[in-house]
C-alpha cells in the first residue's frame, strides 16, 4: 500500500466520512431544492421563466451554494478535539484531502445539477407559458452554460482553501477576503490596462476585452473567437494552483 | 491489592504467590497465571510481575515452560516455607529484637511463654482433629 | 520507537516550551509523564504523534518523522486526547467504519475490554457520559494494538470504579512490543502501573528513570523537625517534614511519586544532580 495514496484506504475514508455526515449533507440538500423552489417559484410568480433566467439562476446558484457548502467541508480540522481524530486517523493527508475535494466539487456538483433540474422541471410544467412550449435551459448549447463550471473550480478552490486556512467563520472570512480579492482584481486591471490605453478607456475587465470609447464611437478590442474560447482555461489554472496549496495546509496543520 | 510501603512490590507480590501456593489454590505442576493475567488482576505494571516470577524461579518455587507459562515446582511448598523462614529471620526478627531489648523482655521469660505457648498448642489438637472429621 | 532529538518547540516564537530536549521511548514500557500545568505535557504528546510540529531537532516514530503523518506510522500509534470529540454514530457504526484503518484491530479484544470497562453498547456515542466516552475510546485505543499508545490524562473523569477497571485492563495489555505513555497529574491512580516516570519541567526532561532505580537511590519518608540532616529535599506536610534522601542504607522505600515530583520540578536541584551525579547501583542480592 501506497503511502500517499491507495484506493482501498480511500474508500474506507470515504465511507466514514459519508456515515458521519450523510444526515447533515441529506439536509442541506432538501434546503437547496427548497430555496431552488422558493426562487423559481417568485420568478414564476412575477414572470415567465425563459430558459435565460432559468440558465442565470442556475449558474448564480451553483456559485453561491457550492461556496457555502465547501466553507464548511474541512470544518473538522478547524474544530481541536474533532481535528485530532481526523489528524491521527491512519490515512494519507492526500486522502484526506481529496474526500472533501470529491464532495464539495464532484458530488455537489452532480446533487445540484440534478436537483436544479428537477426543481426547474416541476415548476417550468407548472408554469403557464402564454401559448409557447415550455422549455427546459440546456447545459450544452449555444450559451454555454457549462462553462459556469470552470468558474466553479476556481471559485471551489477558493473556498475551499478558505476552508482549511480559517478555523471558525469559514464561510464568512472566505466570503469576505474573496470579494476584497475580487473587488482589488478588477480595480488593478482597470489601472494597469488604462496605463497603456489611455484616457480612451471605457471597460476593462479582467479575463475579457477591453471597451473603448471616443469621438467616433464605440470600440471593443479583444482576442479573436478561436483564442477567445482558452480564456475558460484560465480559472482552472487559477484552480488548480489553488487546490494544491489548500492540500498543502492541510499537510501543515498543527494543533 | 494494597502495597506497603517498605517493601518492594515485586517482592510483595511474591508473597502474595506463595500463600496461594501454601493455601492449596495453587497445587503442585499446577499452571499459575500468566504474567498479565496477573498483573491485571493485581493492577500493577507487568514488568514487576515478571520480576516476580523470576525471582520466584531461582528461588525454586516455581518453573516455566516456554510458551506455556509458569507453574508450581512439585517442591514448592517447602521452598516457601524455607523462604518465608528466611525472610522471618532477616526482615522481621530484627524487629522483633529491637522491641524486646527496647522494652526489657528477657530470654528466660520468652522461654517460659513459649513453652506455655506449646502446651496450649498441644491442647488443640484433638478438638481440630475432631472438627476435621 | 519514539526517538527525540533537540527538541525545540513554541507556540510563540520568542517564548519556547521546549529547548533542546531529547528523549527515547522503548518498547514494553509504561511511562509516566508528570509536569507542572504549562510546562507542556501535552504539547510533547502532540509532537510525538505529529499534530505539533518540531521547530528546531527531530521526532521520531519508529524511524518516520512524527510530523509527516505517514500511513504506516498513524496504524502503529493511537493517541487519546484529554479532551474526546465522539462521532455522531453508534459503538457498532464507529467501529465498523473505524477499525479498518489500524490493521493490528482485534474486535474480539475490543469486546472483551468494553465488558470489563462496563461500557453499554448499543448507545450512540454522543449520548454516553463523558466516562463512559472515555473508557469506550480507552477499549477501543487498547484493541487496536498499536505498538505506540499515547494517553493524556486519561483517569480524569472516571469515577473511582473505572478507575481501577481502567487500571486493570491497561495493566493486562501491556506486552513486550508495546510502549505506553501516559500523561497524568493524578499519580496515585497510576503509581503501580509506572515502571519509568519522565518529568518535564523548564523547557527539558528533567527527569527520566525506572522507578526501581529510583527506588534503591532514594529514599522517602517522614521526618521530625530537627531531622533533615543529609536531606536533599524536604517540604512541610501535616505528617512533619517530607524528606527526600539518598538511600545510603540499602532498604526498601516506595516511590512516593508526588514527593518525588515536587522535589524534582521546583527551584531546588538538589535531587536531579544527585541522580545524575551518582551512578546507578546494581540491585541488591535478594
Amino acid at each position: 500500500m501506497s503511502q500517499l495514496f491507495s484506493f482501498s484506504r480511500f474508500s474506507r475514508l470515504f465511507r466514514r466520512h459519508t456515515a458521519e455526515f450523510l444526515p447533515s449533507y441529506a439536509m442541506a440538500t432538501a434546503v437547496l431544492a427548497g430555496g431552488i423552489g422558493l426562487v423559481l417559484g417568485f420568478v414564476v410568480y412575477m414572470n415567465v421563466l425563459n430558459t435565460t433566467i432559468q440558465g442565470m439562476l442556475f449558474m448564480l446558484g451553483l456559485l453561491a451554494a457550492g461556496a457555502l457548502f465547501t466553507a464548511g467541508i474541512f470544518a473538522q480540522y478547524g474544530a481541536p478535539k474533532q481535528a485530532t481524530v481526523a489528524l491521527t486517523l491512519p490515512a494519507s493527508q492526500l486522502e484526506k484531502y481529496l474526500v472533501g475535494w470529491v464532495y464539495s466539487f464532484l458530488i455537489f456538483s452532480v446533487v445540484y445539477t440534478a436537483a436544479f433540474y428537477l426543481v426547474d422541471w416541476l415548476m417550468v410544467s407548472a408554469d403557464d407559458w402564454y401559448g409557447r412550449p415550455k422549455e427546459l435551459f440546456h447545459l450544452f448549447d449555444a450559451q454555454k452554460i457549462y462553462e459556469i463550471y470552470f468558474y466553479y473550480a476556481a471559485l471551489h478552490a477558493g473556498a475551499l482553501w478558505g476552508a482549511i486556512f480559517f478555523e471558525k467563520n469559514h464561510f464568512l472570512k472566505t466570503a469576505f477576503g474573496a470579494l476584497v480579492l475580487a473587488v482589488v482584481l478588477v480595480a488593478a486591471n482597470y489601472q494597469v490596462v488604462k496605463a497603456f490605453a489611455g484616457d480612451k478607456l471605457q471597460m476593462a475587465s479582467p479575463f475579457s476585452g477591453i471597451t473603448l470609447n471616443d469621438a467616433t464611437g464605440f470600440y471593443r478590442v479583444s482576442l479573436p473567437e478561436a483564442q477567445a474560447q482558452w480564456y475558460i482555461l484560465l480559472p482552472l489554472v487559477l484552480a488548480a494552483l489553488l487546490w494544491r496549496a489548500t492540500y498543502l495546509r492541510l499537510t501543515e496543520k498543527q494543533l | 491489592m494494597e502495597f506497603k510501603d517498605n517493601e518492594a512490590i515485586y517482592l510483595q507480590i511474591a508473597g502474595y504467590v506463595s500463600e496461594q501456593i501454601l493455601r492449596q489454590p495453587w497445587g503442585p505442576d499446577e499452571k499459575i497465571p500468566s504474567v498479565r493475567d496477573l498483573a491485571s488482576e493485581l493492577q500493577v505494571n507487568p514488568n514487576t510481575v515478571m520480576r516476580t516470577y523470576e525471582f520466584l524461579q531461582n528461588q525454586g518455587v516455581v518453573y516455566n515452560k516456554r510458551g506455556i507459562g509458569f507453574f508450581v515446582s512439585p517442591d514448592a511448598e517447602a521452598r516457601v516455607k524455607q523462604f518465608r523462614r528466611e525472610r522471618f529471620l532477616q526482615q522481621e526478627l530484627p524487629g522483633f529484637f529491637n522491641t524486646i531489648s527496647l522494652l526489657g523482655v528477657g530470654f528466660d521469660e520468652l522461654q517460659q511463654r513459649y513453652q506455655q505457648f506449646q502446651a496450649g498448642q498441644a491442647a488443640l489438637i484433638p478438638a481440630t482433629t475432631d472438627e476435621k472429621q | 520507537m519514539v526517538r527525540i532529538r533537540n527538541l525545540h518547540f513554541g507556540y510563540s516564537r520568542r517564548v519556547p516550551l521546549f529547548e533542546n530536549l531529547s528523549l527515547t521511548l522503548e518498547r514494553g514500557h509504561i511511562y509516566g509523564l508528570l509536569g507542572k500545568n504549562g510546562a507542556g505535557k501535552s504539547t510533547l504528546l502532540k509532537n510525538i504523534v505529529g499534530l505539533a510540529f518540531p521547530q528546531a531537532g527531530t521526532c521520531e516514530v519508529n524511524g518516520h518523522p512524527a510530523a509527516a503523518r505517514l500511513p504506516v506510522v498513524l496504524e502503529d500509534l493511537f493517541f487519546l486526547p484529554e479532551e474526546l470529540h465522539a462521532p455522531a454514530l453508534t459503538a457498532d457504526q464507529f467501529v465498523a467504519h473505524t477499525a479498518g484503518f489500524y490493521p493490528k484491530f482485534s474486535e474480539v479484544q475490543f469486546h472483551r475490554y468494553l465488558a470489563e470497562l462496563e461500557v453499554p453498547r448499543q448507545t450512540k456515542l454522543p449520548k454516553l457520559s463523558f466516562g463512559q466516552q472515555k473508557k469506550f475510546m480507552i477499549a477501543f485505543a487498547l484493541a487496536a494494538n498499536t505498538g505506540l499508545l499515547v494517553l493524556d490524562e486519561p483517569t480524569n473523569g472516571l469515577d473511582i470504579p473505572s478507575k481501577v477497571q481502567f487500571r486493570k485492563t491497561l495493566a493486562g495489555a501491556l506486552s513486550e512490543d508495546r510502549c505506553m505513555i501516559i500523561s497524568t497529574h493524578q499519580v496515585r491512580d497510576l503509581d503501580s502501573l509506572i515502571d519509568t516516570v519522565l518529568v518535564v519541567h523548564n523547557r527539558e526532561i528533567v527527569l527520566n528513570a525506572d522507578l526501581d532505580q529510583l527506588a534503591e537511590r532514594l529514599t522517602f519518608g517522614t521526618a521530625g523537625p530537627a531531622d533533615t540532616a543529609g536531606a536533599l529535599y524536604a517540604e512541610p506536610s501535616v505528617r512533619g517534614r517530607q524528606v527526600v534522601r539518598p538511600n545510603l542504607g540499602g532498604s526498601y522505600g516506595k516511590v512516593d511519586l508526588e514527593l518525588l515530583f515536587n522535589a524534582v520540578a521546583g527551584d531546588n536541584p538538589a535531587v536531579v544532580n544527585y541522580l545524575n551525579a551518582t551512578p546507578a547501583r546494581h540491585e541488591p542480592a535478594v
